[in-house]
């Protein structure tokens, strides 16, 4: 994963397995883009914050179970909020950054 | 292990399962609330790490609450007394310590969705029916749960027009977090039941409570 800056916007760019810290670190940034090939799964830590960034009930349930889901999942949960190939990721938080 | 008129309830694999037999539409009666407390209280001295409730048979989970109970309501202890009655068994199950698992098998309305909104996770069949209709007879229930679950355009729909939302809208809605097939119902919220008994206790009792508390406090308060 990595964390892309302009300023005080930060954006996560997450491609393989995003869990643990990694995972508090991108929902630390205020963007996350996905490459379609990312995995997640929250840690019990994340309680808070995907409480109030999904509503509770998503937030129970990848929390309570620490069930590892996929890139368009993480997108219609509101985990991230674009996905795309695994190649264009870089380009595209390069581009996000750029917007900000 | 045991069951009452309206209730049936066991456990395995550190896994409590609670079944609400009611026919036909499962309403939730009095003796279910009891049956279902009675469940929960054996479940926490055997240390059960998840509960799973569903309904019997394949046509509701819960069609509603028994509103023949208000028939009888007479002064304003007698309503007192019902209302908090109606609440005991919704905090006990936020209380919980160990979380809850909706199996969302048909029908589930009025009381019937607030209690599946009370658990901490759904899963439902495709089978799933959902809808707060207390608004078709002057009531109003799951209000302020579908206000928190939902945007507030969302919540007014389903409140104000009391239509039932089926599996894959309420999948897409949030109010369920997986749909299958009628007959892998059971296995499902047993693996995610699974899932969750295989993670120590107190962290999970921690991130529920958390979880229940997250849009109350404050940044100073979080844990």
């Amino acid at each position: 994963m990595k964390v892309v800056t302009a300023g005080r916007v930060t954006i996560a760019a997450v491609d393989g397995h995003c869990a643990g810290g990694d995972f508090i670190t991108a929902l630390a940034c205020d963007v996350r883009v996905a490459a379609d090939t990312a995995t997640f799964a929250a840690p019990l830590t994340a309680a808070v914050r995907l409480a109030r960034m999904l509503g509770e009930a998503r937030a129970k349930d990848i929390v309570l179970t620490g069930r590892t889901f996929d890139a368009h999942e993480a997108l219609r949960l509101g985990v991230v909020t674009r996905v795309v190939p695994a190649a264009r990721l870089a380009d595209e938080a390069a581009a996000l950054v750029k917007g900000a | 292990m045991g069951q009452n008129e309206h209730t049936r309830w066991r456990q395995a694999d550190g896994v409590g399962y609670i079944v609400i037999e009611n026919p036909p539409m499962n309403v939730l009666s009095p003796i279910n609330r009891q049956g279902m407390l009675a469940a929960l209280t054996e479940f926490r001295a055997a240390k059960a790490r998840a509960v799973i409730i569903t309904g019997a048979g394949d046509r509701a989970f819960c069609g509603g609450a028994d509103l023949k109970e208000e028939d009888k309501l007479t002064g304003d202890d007698s309503v007192q007394q019902f209302l908090e009655r109606g609440q005991e068994l919704n905090w006990t199950i936020r209380d919980y310590e160990a979380p809850i698992i909706g199996a969302i098998n048909g029908w589930t309305m009025g009381g019937g969705l607030v209690l599946a909104l009370w658990c901490d996770v759904r899963i439902g069949s495709t089978r799933a029916k959902m809808g707060a209709v207390g608004v078709k007879v002057g009531l109003m229930a799951s209000n302020i749960q579908l206000t928190r679950f939902l945007n507030e355009a969302r919540a007014r729909d389903m409140l104000l027009t009391g239509r039932t939302v089926e599996a894959e809208e309420a999948l897409r809605l949030g109010l369920l977090s997986k749909v299958v097939a009628p007959d892998a119902l059971m296995d499902e919220a047993t693996a995610w039941a699974q899932a969750i008994a295989a993670r120590p206790p107190a962290d999970i009792a921690r991130a529920k409570r958390a979880i229940n508390g997250a849009r109350d406090s404050g940044w100073v308060e979080a844990p």
